[in-house]
């Protein structure tokens, strides 16, 4: 048996082949010989460094004993613009947020910049239905990489699309890239994508693109995508918390302010 | 304290038990015809019956890292005009707040002057410039209990079940009554940690006594106090000796103590097989004691002691000889004879000052815990060194401490803080005052403590715990109204057999739902077009969870049908209302409690009008004043000392207002469903741990 934390093991565990979905990876195969490698490298390089490890410890009361819990925090995230907004699974974060709300107690949250340095993050919104949480920097920082958020995009079934992940720590949290179709498109209420690729909790809070590169959505897990359309109330009223938190401050420019290298 | 407690209540049970079958000997053939049979307890009673108070205590005790306060009663006589009263350590040893209530009804405001745990006795007196009625004080007096003998007529007096003034009659069963191993014997029976069994034999009678009767006289037909009721075994009570408590009243009124030698001998009686005829067996000698310098180790024979010639064949001779060595002069040079291995030898010790076994629990809310200092005695079960250093008594779940890693848990002992050296709690209370001095926390500090053997370093983040993270849960549209379940009996019965759907059980006023037409009664079928499958109980919250996947302000079109008949609605999607009001709290920490403002959704549930101006009671704490005062969550608190709560707002101002003066009386009006009541709220103000330390 692997180690859970032995590298191969991250990398089974993104890639997330397991006996369970045999039927849908070979739809896959067949999918993704659709798009081009080249497609694919384009894709990857342009939205790599939006997609950002997270680190750290999250607190809450748990409901049913009143004890206060301390989950450590590890995976990744999608930043969604240049203020730093990050879109992340609340499993993630060690939160089991289809309780209802969380009692967050305390979060020492860092996400780890493309550059090597680290950045401290503060959660700002959960959504218990979506188990997802939006995070912000702490402090404002310098333009963040961000993916081109467009909720417009649409897509119909079996079309190509390609997630971007990251691998944890023992894969020296490299990028990772992984291509595979659409397999059951939900419309009403909202739009909800399923795909083969997206299988494994690893998955959920990176974003998959088109064909073409655009951003179509967000895996949530459960072989489940929002598309971005219907992420985007969230995302708004993650901006408005934001706004009530702290008033917004002018970012300076250079390097995100508290990074280190 | 816990145990003691635990083994009295395990007593007091079996007590009670039988009291429920025993029969009656009440007040009114005690007080009744004067027959030459009741001439004695007609006496007595006489002598007694105005002396004797009903003692409402509010007492504290470590749990949680909290000095969590509970309410007590128990029983006591007044012994001296200027107003002091007998009654046990366990009665009124803790107490926060004392309340005597008098023969007639008055109740008396009462302090504790000093108590003794070994004996568990206590004393405590009257606050006679609040007593209102003019009537000299009855005053009883001590009798000699040495006199007693078995089959002798007693009273026991006192406050049973914490109702008013009782008597009942027995005869003494025993005059030096121990408690079996199973019942708390061996001296397992301890009241802070002293063996109270260790120097009291009790006198056991048959006079009924339950719960509530701790601390009230054993009366002879004289009217004289013979003994102090502490205990029950089954039906037998048992009380201290008056001769005892006498000795033990006298130095505590005097001195606000009892002076006692400690030798470091632990007697016990001679095991069978050992062979010797006589003497009192050492069983062990504690290091760095004079008996340990003096050379005396386990298994000697003690045959004399200071002159005096002693012996323990069974356990009931030991309290004897315990109270001889703890009554020689602190000081003293004693000559020991003993056997060792059937020589005689002889030893000489110095006797040193015996201390409290344990020093007074004191309450750090900054760090989660209740701490004490360490006296000789606990140093040395503790196998410290010294004294020096503070004891965790009682970790909060989830507090600084708890939260440190490593944490501190009970038994472990501080010894620096931030490098500074915590000797007692008056230092570590003011390393708490000086680290939070600009600040309220939480702020980290270095704490070096000992676990056993291991000494550890850790940080504890002390101070108020930090304000939750301002995390926002999404806003998701919510149907104003509540489901129920159609099953299929209930279709059935509904003549619906085969429709899916789901009962309107109650739509809130004012909303859209309402707004749009739907009615409680109303079934819905179709939401958005599609079928609203609601079978089971558990289905009513895939509704909800369905409806939270739109989007708030979007206008759906219902389905319903009313008495059978299908009709349209269109409903316009509003925020959940469990989330559009995130009522604004308050948290007291001097009466314990939250409020938090009443929400829309909380009025609607409830049934609160709307122009009801109050706040919720969100939480009492356990043990707090708010709790023990009797206020509950869920209360709606209308006004406090008769100014209006309408919001948090309000009631914070006030209940801070009520601190600072340091309110001997707050008066809450509260709702508690469709009634109202006043609730008076009694705390005691906080005491420092340096004033807590002077009782050390």
């Amino acid at each position: 048996m692997n180690n859970r934390n032995s590298p191969r093991a991250a990398l089974a565990r993104f890639i997330g082949r397991t006996c369970l979905v045999p039927a849908l990876l070979l739809a896959a195969g067949n999918a993704s010989a659709e798009m081009s490698q080249a497609t694919m490298t384009a894709i990857f390089k342009a939205n790599k460094d939006a997609v950002l490890n997270i680190t750290g410890l999250v607190k809450f009361m748990c409901p049913h004993c009143s004890k206060i819990h301390e989950r450590e925090a590890h995976g990744c995230g999608t930043v969604v613009d240049a203020s730093g907004l990050m879109i992340v699974a609340g499993s993630h974060l060690g939160l089991q947020l289809g309780d209802g709300k969380v009692d967050i107690r305390e979060s020492h949250l860092k996400a780890l910049l493309p550059t090597g340095g680290e950045i401290a993050m503060k959660i700002l919104l959960t959504d218990p239905d979506l188990e997802l949480a939006i995070l912000a920097p702490e402090q404002p920082a310098a333009p963040f990489k961000a993916v081109v958020w467009d909720p417009a995009v649409q897509a119909d079934l079996l079309a190509d699309l390609f997630v971007i992940g990251r691998l944890d720590k023992n894969m020296g949290n490299q990028s990772v890239a992984e291509p595979g179709n659409i397999n059951a498109v939900e419309r009403k209420p909202r739009t909800v994508y399923l795909s083969n690729i997206i299988g494994r909790d690893e998955h959920a809070g990176v974003p998959a693109f088109t064909a073409d590169g655009r951003l179509l959505g967000i895996c949530i897990g459960e072989q489940t995508l929002m598309a971005t359309g219907e992420l985007q109330d969230l995302l708004d009223q993650a901006r408005q918390a934001a706004a009530k938190a702290a008033p917004p401050k002018t970012a300076p420019a250079g390097a995100p302010e508290g990074a280190k290298p | 304290m816990h145990t003691t407690a635990k083994i009295f209540r395990a007593l007091a049970a079996l007590a009670a038990a039988l009291a429920w079958t025993a029969p009656s000997t009440g007040h009114g053939a005690l007080l009744g015809s004067g027959s030459a049979n009741n001439e004695g307890v007609e006496r007595a009673v006489a002598r007694m019956y105005k002396a004797l108070v009903r003692i409402q205590v509010v007492m504290e005790e470590p749990r949680s890292g909290r000095l969590e306060k509970r309410v007590g009663a128990g029983s006591g006589a007044i012994i001296s005009a200027d107003g002091h009263i007998i009654s046990n350590h366990h009665v009124a040893g803790r107490a926060r707040r004392l309340i005597c209530r008098m023969y007639d009804g008055e109740e008396v405001d009462a302090r504790l002057v000093a108590a003794d745990p070994l004996t568990d006795l206590a004393i405590i007196q009257l606050d006679l410039t609040k007593r209102k009625s003019k009537e000299s004080l009855q005053v009883a007096r001590f009798g000699d209990s040495d006199r007693l003998r078995v089959g002798d007529v007693v009273l026991a007096m006192g406050c049973p079940a914490a109702v008013s003034q009782s008597v009942t009659k027995g005869i003494v069963s025993n005059t030096q009554l121990m408690l079996p191993s199973y019942a708390g014997g061996d001296f397992q029976f301890r009241e802070e940690g002293e063996p109270v069994g260790s120097v009291v034999r009790w006198i056991g009678h048959d006079a009924v006594i339950y719960p509530g009767n701790s601390g009230g006289p054993l009366v002879n037909p004289a009217g004289e106090i013979v003994g102090i009721n502490e205990i029950g075994l089954g039906s037998l009570g048992g009380a201290i000796p008056s001769n005892l408590a006498k000795y033990v009243t006298e130095q505590l009124i005097k001195q606000g103590r009892v002076d006692r030698s400690w030798t470091g001998i632990e007697g016990q009686a001679r095991p069978k097989n050992m062979g010797v005829e006589r003497g009192v067996v050492v069983g062990g000698v504690l290091p760095d004691s004079p008996a340990a310098a003096a050379g005396l180790r386990a298994g000697d024979v003690v045959t004399e002691f200071n002159g005096a010639t002693v012996d323990a064949k069974i356990p009931e001779d030991l309290p004897a000889f315990n109270r001889l060595l703890l009554g020689t002069p602190v000081g003293k040079k004693v000559r020991l004879a003993a056997l060792r291995a059937g020589q005689a030898m002889e030893f000489f010790l110095v006797t040193r000052v015996r201390g409290k076994a344990w020093g007074d629990d004191c309450e750090f809310k900054d760090w989660g815990m209740v701490a004490r200092n360490l006296t000789v005695i606990s140093a040395i079960e503790k196998q410290q060194p010294t004294t020096n250093g503070v004891l965790v008594v009682s970790v909060g779940l989830g507090s600084a401490v708890a939260e440190a890693k490593p944490s501190l848990t009970e038994g472990d002992i501080l010894i620096e803080v931030d490098g500074q050296p915590v000797n007692n709690v008056a230092a570590l209370e003011a390393v708490t005052r000086t680290t939070l001095e600009h600040s309220e926390g939480p702020k980290p500090v270095l704490v070096k403590f000992d676990h056993g053997p291991m000494r550890y370093l850790t940080v504890v983040r002390i101070g108020k715990e930090k304000k939750r993270a301002d995390v926002e849960p999404a806003r998701k549209p919510g149907l104003p109204a509540e489901l129920q379940a159609l099953s299929p009996d209930l279709a059935e019965a509904l003549h619906l057999k085969g429709r899916s759907g789901a009962l309107v059980a109650f739509v809130y006023p004012g909303h859209s739902a309402e707004k749009a037409g739907l009615k409680q009664g109303d079934i819905l079928v179709k939401f958005d077009g599609e079928p609203v499958r609601c079978e089971r109980p558990e289905d009513v919250d895939d509704v909800y969870t369905q409806i939270r996947r739109y989007r708030i302000g979007r206008t759906v079109e219902c389905e319903v049908l009313r008495q059978g008949q299908p009709i349209r609605l269109n409903l316009p999607l509003e925020e959940d209302l469990k989330t559009a009001e995130e009522p604004k709290r308050y948290k007291d920490d001097v009466f314990d409690l939250t409020v938090e403002n009443l929400t829309e959704l909380e009025r609607l549930h409830r049934n609160i009008p709307r122009d009801l101006q109050g706040v919720k009671i969100a939480h009492c704490e356990t043990g707090g004043w708010a709790q023990l005062a009797g206020l509950a969550g869920g209360d709606i608190l209308l006004a406090m000392d008769g100014t209006t709560t309408a919001d948090v707002d309000t009631a914070e101002r006030l209940l801070k207002t009520a601190a600072q003066d340091k309110a001997r009386r707050v008066v809450f009006f509260l709702r508690r469903g469709v009634h109202t009541r006043f609730v008076e709220v009694e705390p005691v103000w906080p005491q420092t741990a340096a004033a807590a330390e002077q009782h050390d």
